[in-house]
């Protein structure tokens, strides 16, 4: 079992080199279909999930920790998804919102500007100039909602396991390439990272249960050992140990729950 | 067949693979030794070479020098390129190798925690300090790469594959390589080999010129070079004679066509030149 997640910039043929993948290795596609699964999963509207997946945060959103909350439950979402079955995810930030488990494989889809610009011209009928506009905007906003939401620039490449410039290769041999370094036996699912993606769906959801109200929470899970770090005061954290206390009910696979406060959250965490 | 250019953000991880690619698959290597046949061609020092490449040196290494030193390892580098079945790692070939198809341009990205790690030891600083060392070490490759050759060599467009090796070993990346290089679109071809002539004729008159005329772009098209020269009009007269001599001295160079620019970032080198050109 493994699981592919495909970044790209805009107009890099990046959605077209997912679905040849799949198609190749038989996985499942899987993109916008995850919003739709955090939406009836947490009761929010797939527009309003949708919207905090894509634009960065403005100031009262900042102010508001709402995005934080929705980032959490397509998080959420896409991890309990992705523990299923082989996937390739071609959707929002798959390789920040699954790390830390060894079957995932990180692919960022690239392209030089010529290309995305000559894509943009002939797909919105537009000049080179405002071709180059649109592309550096849409840049710019991924940029600005990656940075904003999990501190780090979306293009930067060690964020990635393997970076493929595609004009360079054609769709089907980058995703020939692609294929071939997901059946590398480094990539294989083990019962090591079988169990770390359990962790991170369990991480996840206990996070989804609480960033609404504690929007600082960072979360950790080790063989069903949840850590839940809140960097608030004494007071806040309270309220967070008394919310905590009823999650071991209400969410399955829950060993142990504990709640440190002030302390800083490990890079794993979500 | 392919030629490959390998660079990385860690001198010794690209080597290594450098060299186990050229052994594996009966490559010849260009690397680092190349610096002792420029330093006797251009009767320049081997130190200097290096510092014009890593970008150190300081004030030592003017500008406008440094930009002739890379100018000799960039003429030297294409002639080893030329030759077909080269594998070409530390000498930024990655940065003025363009657009010629059978050349698989590969960045390896080192551990990024067993670097840390490993210069934190060697430099006997703390984890923080490295980190941060290492980072503003990027922001000046960035900075010099920019300035030297226009390009960022931290942009993975520039690149054809970039590969980490995190959970992507040393020899799987030689498989990538491999497997990469057997597809149609790197195969040798009569065009990019004629691409990859161009270039080798444009570095060589840009060594002829730019001792005189630092303020250059040249590009060649079969025998005919065609030179961007920023200069007053006062000058041009002189300027456009004088870099068709020099120019017309290199071997194989036919036509010389000067247009002379007030800057030359708006010198558009790819546009086809009009017919007029400035030929006083």
């Amino acid at each position: 079992m493994t699981v592919i997640t495909i970044s790209r910039g805009s107009k890099s043929m990046g959605t077209a080199v997912a679905d040849q993948v799949a198609e190749t290795l038989g996985y499942e596609c899987l993109s916008r279909a995850v919003l739709l699964e955090a939406s009836e999963q947490y009761d929010i509207p797939e527009i309003k999930l949708a919207k905090a997946m894509q634009d960065a945060p403005s100031i009262l959103e900042r102010l508001g920790h709402r995005k934080h909350s929705y980032v959490a439950c397509v998080q959420s979402a896409l991890a309990r998804h992705v523990a299923r079955d082989d996937i390739v995810y071609h959707g929002y930030a798959g390789h920040m919102l699954l790390k830390n488990v060894s079957h995932v494989v990180k692919v960022r889809i690239v392209a030089g500007m010529e290309h995305r610009v000559s894509i943009v011209m002939h797909q919105e009928s537009l000049s080179e100039a405002d071709a180059f506009h649109y592309i550096q905007k849409m840049d710019k906003g991924r940029q600005k909602w990656t940075k904003s939401l999990y501190g780090v620039d979306p293009t930067d490449v060690t964020l990635y396991d393997l970076v493929l410039n595609v004009p360079r290769f054609g769709m089907e041999d980058a995703a020939d390439l692609i294929c071939r370094s997901a059946r590398l036996k480094q990539f294989a699912s083990t019962p090591d990272s079988k169990r770390d993606m359990a962790d991170l769906v369990l991480a996840c959801e206990v996070k989804a249960a609480l960033v609404e109200e504690h929007p600082d929470v960072a979360v950790t899970s080790k063989s069903g050992n949840v850590l839940v770090y809140s960097a608030a005061g004494d007071r806040h954290g309270r309220k967070v140990r008394s919310q905590v206390e009823s999650l071991c009910q209400s969410i399955d696979g829950i060993n142990n729950i504990e709640v440190h406060v002030g302390a800083a959250a490990p890079e794993s965490a979500v | 067949m392919t030629s490959i250019l390998i660079s990385s953000d860690d001198q010794q991880v690209g080597e290594d693979i450098a060299h186990r690619l050229a052994e594996r698959e009966g490559y010849e290597y260009v690397g680092r030794s190349l610096l002792k046949d420029v330093a006797e061609k251009a009767e320049v020092s081997e130190e200097k070479l290096r510092w014009a490449l890593d970008g150190t040196g300081g004030r030592k290494v003017s500008k406008k020098e440094r930009d002739i030193l890379l100018s000799y390892i960039q003429a030297e580098t294409m002639e080893r390129l030329a030759r077909d079945n080269v594998v070409c790692a530390d000498l930024v070939a990655h940065l003025y190798v363009r657009d010629v198809s059978h050349v698989l341009q590969l960045r390896v990205l080192a551990n990024p925690e067993a670097r840390l790690e490993a210069y934190a030891a060697q430099n006997n600083l703390s984890r923080k300090k490295a980190k941060k060392t290492l980072e503003k070490d990027r922001a000046s490759r960035v900075r010099w790469s920019t300035e030297s050759f226009g390009v960022s060599e931290y942009d993975p467009a520039i690149y054809d594959i970039v590969v980490q090796l995190k959970q992507i070993d040393a020899d799987k990346v030689l498989q990538i390589i491999r497997d990469t290089a057997a597809f149609r679109g790197f195969q040798t071809m009569t065009y990019s080999r004629m691409c990859l002539q161009n270039l080798l004729l444009a570095s060589k008159v840009r060594v002829a010129l730019l001792p005189t005329y630092p303020e250059i772009r040249v590009k060649a098209d079969g025998n005919r070079v065609i030179v961007h020269v920023k200069c007053s009009k006062r000058h041009k007269p002189q300027t456009v004679s004088g870099i068709k001599e020099l120019a017309g001295n290199v071997e194989t160079v036919g036509l010389v066509e000067v247009h002379v620019v007030s800057n030359l970032r708006d010198a558009d080198v790819d546009a086809e030149p009009s017919p007029i050109t400035n030929d006083e």
